[in-house]
């Protein structure tokens, strides 16, 4: 009982120790202090809220859309690009026909022979502003197709071939021959003489 | 649509004004509570203050956002808590850089970081005082060895009259677990404290 005293004694004394020693008062300051902090907080609050701010907002908006807007359109690539494409090298967009003569004994020759679908394309390609359409109408063939072509054009032209006679592409050619069957035969494989003495 | 319009802005204005005196309410309420948890941490008035008002001003940020309104005071006393423990920490650094000069100015980490507690009102030239303040220092030291789980119990249920129920409700932790947790810390205390006990038992 006197053991349960002391403890009880002990306990109570250690915890008026700690209750003195946490027992502090802050200075007279503190509140208003405080308060006027939290009134800072909420200027700033109200002001970061207010219409005002809101409008800024809208205003920054509108002005960073316009910007890019106009840079969007401006569009400081295209230039390089053009210049690109005109430079490109005539192996890669070589003309179908002669520029300058083909094209007027072309259509004054004949009505029948097909028109040289791809000289405008190239001078096309050469006029067009936009990359798209340039990379579009573009007709890259190699140079030995580009003679090809061309001879035949003016053959063509010269009626030294008449233009029906070429297979169309798509259209059904000439029937291909017959496959015969093959047959393969069983591969007998005689034993060894050895062998077969064994 | 005007009158409408109006009695919108009316209502948020009000609900604003609701809202702010609420948490002046909650600040005269809680303010003493904020400090003392920050001051069982740093022992030092002007940083225990400094924390707390710090604590206040987010509190204030996020009061809005606050869902339960009822668990303020237990929201605030986590907050302050780890901010104190920030700050403590920061000041051991702090204090370990300059700690050389101050020991040549005859100064020593105690004398400079005790708060002014009760038993420092007294004159400090009598010998009671002195075994008194002696007192406080190792039980200060004996508190802040105790893990932070233990070292908070105990601080709460030292401080504003707080029973088992509350310190609970403030930690968020049932009774029972409060009631281990102070047995557990005032048994380690006691046993840190041993010189002071036996004086008692003498």
């Amino acid at each position: 009982m006197d053991g349960y005293r002391h403890q009880e004694l002990i306990d109570e004394t250690l915890e008026k120790d700690i209750e003195a020693v946490l027992g502090v008062d802050p200075s007279p300051e503190f509140l208003p202090r405080i308060r006027a902090r939290i009134a800072n907080e909420r200027m700033r609050e109200g002001w970061f809220s207010s219409v005002s701010w809101r409008w800024a907002q809208v205003a920054a908006a509108v002005t960073a859309v316009a910007v890019i807007a106009v840079w969007t359109l401006r569009d400081p690539s295209r230039a390089p690009r053009d210049a690109h494409i005109t430079d490109t090298p005539p192996v890669e967009s070589t003309p179908l026909v002669e520029p300058a003569r083909a094209a007027p004994a072309l259509t004054a020759s004949s009505a029948e022979s097909p028109k040289p679908v791809s000289a405008p394309a190239v001078r096309t390609v050469r006029s067009t502003r936009t990359p798209v359409a340039v990379a579009r109408l573009e007709v890259v063939i190699s140079r030995d197709e580009a003679v090809a072509l061309r001879q035949l054009i003016v053959a063509i032209a010269a009626r030294q071939v008449q233009a029906t006679d070429i297979p169309q592409f798509g259209a059904e050619s000439a029937p291909l021959p017959q496959m015969e069957e093959i047959v393969l035969e069983p591969i007998k494989l005689s034993p060894l003489d050895g062998l077969e003495s064994e | 649509m005007h009158e409408h319009a109006e009695r919108l802005v009316g209502s948020l204005v009000t609900a604003d004004r609701e809202l702010e005196r609420e948490f002046e309410a909650r600040l005269a309420d809680s303010s003493r509570l904020a400090f003392r948890v920050a001051f069982s941490v740093l022992r030092q008035r002007e940083d225990a203050e400094d924390v707390a008002q710090e604590a206040f001003a987010k509190a204030y940020r996020s009061f809005r956002q606050l869902r339960d309104r009822t668990r303020f005071r237990a929201w605030l006393v986590r907050m302050t808590w780890r901010m104190a423990l920030d700050r403590h920490r920061a000041n051991r650094r702090r204090l370990s850089r300059e700690l050389p000069v101050e020991v040549e100015a005859g100064l020593t980490w105690p004398e400079r970081s005790r708060g002014q507690t009760r038993l420092d009102l007294h004159e400090t030239t009598t010998a009671d005082t002195v075994a008194a303040r002696e007192r406080a220092e190792h039980l200060w030291r004996a508190i802040e060895a105790l893990p932070e789980k233990l070292r908070l119990v105990v601080v709460l249920a030292g401080i504003e009259g707080h029973d088992m129920h509350e310190v609970g409700a403030l930690l968020d932790v049932p009774e029972g677990t409060v009631k281990s947790r102070l047995f557990l810390a005032r048994k380690q205390l006691k046993e840190r404290l041993s010189w002071m006990v036996t004086g008692i038992r003498n």
